[in-house]
């Protein structure tokens, strides 16, 4: 795994509003494309904080991320934002689906916004692919968690994405929906080559994943 | 960046608008009874306007002679000696020339009913100065008879033969004339004769109306009886009637102008109120598509989009609106003129404009909401 997707080094996250806290301490990091890793630690040790500047969703005070040849910290907020759109996939602990669209169109969308070519055909190709087909023109709302979590891979997925970030993504789901959401996102990954970042309290991804990382107090111990 | 877009998107905009249909509900009736209430002042200012200045666009006279400073017969006084009309017959190229005398009275209806009333009298032997326009009845008046406007009619359930008194001269109702309600009065014609017993003075006119023996030559006949009277003001018939549209739109319009504006400030805040509580409640969607990687611009569609769907429907509901009411209006209230003329239409350009620069302040919010909100259980 020496073909490095992800890059980043001496990562800080200050916050100042009349006192300074520190919520991610001089982090460095790298993952590998088709490298799963999985970021363990208790609540406020910064994962979910290291995930966000990761995946170009907040900016580091300190340190630099680059992801293949680009530099995120040096992009204008729209070009990050296009970054995002094109090459890190995200995959949330509330689903994050949009109840107002279908199933199809959650998928799609991030495709059309990309402007590509048969966003529709390429959202249904992606749902075959997470078995989610059947449930294409439902609404969100009447899905199961498991349901959810796999169209929420799929929509990860949809613009085929370098790097996909996952916050606790069977936080919300139980333990066998859980192992067939992780199976289906590490799977394709490690079968695509995508480079994955898990954040997770869940002990039990820790078999699928390559690496562990553990955080304490925004910083991760030489140890690791 | 986002620079291709497929023809057939998903309409996120709609969908997260129509979420709240109650909301929805609410703001496109805000903005229908806005726009009804704009379309309504307007109306009634175009309806007032052409029943205002219909008379002299139609009643075929091509030179209006009047004293100095009168240039409208509306809002100016002008006496003159009726036997000018003698003297301005002379001159090369005038077929007929005319007194016509102007009264504001009061018309009494029955025993109990008074109404002000704009009498125009015309010579009865040429009929220069005689409506353009008789629905019912006839223009060839007897003496101790009277053409009333429609409105006035209808106001007052009149019918050709009914009576009507003005100061205490009973008057037979020989005619009906249509487009001659200027809202706050109707016009009402009589002969001259009858007009000068009003007045209680011989010979005199408000103003000489001139024919030409060709309608082309005014400009060289108007300049010919000035030359020959030059203490009167002599107008052209084109210049006449748009003294009457400036006077009329000098009138009411400032007032209605200014109702719309309040109309136009209280759509505004609709629109925006509704799109701010809208990004609100659906902050965590928008949020979400924010991380996913919408840009700026796309966002900036929805919520824009959101408020010309939401402004387009209130103007279609309000139209709608309008075009129901209006025949009970008509009904109920003769004397209400109401026109709709295509220039109302600009009223949706400027609604859909309205709309979308209500979109700053949801806009504004908009920017406020960070991606990374989107990791909040």
């Amino acid at each position: 795994m020496s073909d490095v997707l992800l890059r980043a080094e001496s990562l800080s996250k200050e916050y100042d509003s009349g006192v300074v806290v520190r919520a991610v301490s001089d982090v460095s990091l790298t993952v590998s494309r088709g490298e799963i890793v999985l970021i363990i630690g208790p609540n406020g040790s910064g994962k979910t904080t290291l995930l966000s500047m990761l995946g170009g969703l907040m900016r580091p005070t300190r340190g630099m991320i680059h992801l293949g040849d680009r530099a995120l910290h040096e992009l204008s907020d729209a070009a990050l934002t296009d970054f995002r759109l094109r090459h890190v996939g995200f995959v949330f602990q509330g689903f994050r689906l949009l109840d107002v669209l279908s199933v199809r169109e959650n998928v799609q969308l991030p495709i059309e916004m990309a402007g590509g070519a048969n966003a529709r055909r390429t959202a249904e190709e992606m749902l075959a692919h997470v078995d989610a087909l059947h449930l294409a023109e439902r609404s969100p709302r009447v899905l199961s968690g498991g349901e959810k979590q796999r169209v929420a891979i799929a929509r990860a997925l949809a613009n085929q994405p370098d790097l996909i970030l996952a916050d606790e993504p069977t936080g919300s789901l139980d333990s066998a929906a859980g192992e067939a959401a992780i199976q289906l996102l590490t799977g394709t990954a490690r079968a695509e080559g995508r480079g994955v970042v898990i954040v997770s309290h869940d002990t039990r991804i820790a078999p699928h994943a390559d690496r562990i990382i553990r955080m304490v107090d925004g910083g991760i111990p030489v140890r690791n | 960046m986002q620079s291709r877009y497929s023809t057939h998107m998903i309409p996120v905009a709609r969908r997260l608008l129509l979420r709240n249909r109650g909301g929805w509900m609410v703001t496109v009736s805000g903005i229908a009874a806005t726009v009804a209430l704009v379309l309504f002042l307007f109306a009634v200012h175009d309806g007032a306007k052409d029943g205002s200045t219909r008379y002299v666009r139609t009643a075929a006279v091509d030179i209006w002679i009047s004293q100095k400073n009168a240039d409208n017969i509306l809002k100016s006084s002008s006496f003159l000696r009726a036997s000018l009309a003698e003297d301005i017959a002379e001159i090369d190229g005038v077929a007929v020339a005319s007194p016509l005398a102007r009264l504001i009275t009061k018309a009494s209806i029955g025993r109990t009913r008074t109404s002000t009333i704009f009498v125009l009298a015309f010579d009865p032997e040429t009929k220069v100065g005689a409506p353009g326009t008789v629905g019912e009845g006839s223009s060839d008046l007897k003496p101790g008879e009277i053409i009333l406007d429609r409105a006035f009619v209808e106001k007052y359930g009149l019918a050709v033969g009914d009576a009507v008194e003005i100061q205490g001269k009973r008057f037979r109702l020989a005619g009906v004339s249509e487009g001659t309600n200027a809202l706050v009065a109707q016009f009402g014609f009589a002969r001259f004769d009858d007009a000068e017993e009003l007045l209680g003075l011989k010979g005199i006119a408000s103003f000489i109306v001139v024919r030409l023996d060709n309608p082309k030559d005014r400009a060289a006949v108007a300049q010919r009886i000035r030359a020959a009277f030059p203490d009167l003001a002599v107008h052209q018939a084109a210049d006449f009637v748009r003294f009457h549209e400036d006077e009329a739109d000098a009138g009411v319009l400032p007032v209605f102008a200014t109702a719309a504006a309040f109309g136009a400030v209280v759509c505004a805040f609709i629109v925006a109120l509704m799109l701010y509580n809208s990004v609100l409640e659906r902050r965590e969607d928008y949020a979400t598509l924010k991380a996913l990687g919408a840009s700026q611009r796309y966002l900036l569609r929805i919520v824009v989009g959101q408020a010309l769907l939401v402004t387009a429907a209130g103007c279609v509901a309000g139209a709608l609106f309008v075009a129901a009411l209006t025949p009970l209006l008509r009904e109920a209230v003769p004397a209400l003129a109401l026109r709709y003329s295509p220039s109302l239409l600009l009223i949706v350009p400027c609604v859909l404009l309205i709309g979308a620069l209500a979109a700053a302040a949801p806009v504004r919010m908009l920017r406020r909401i960070y991606p990374a909100e989107v990791f909040r259980a």
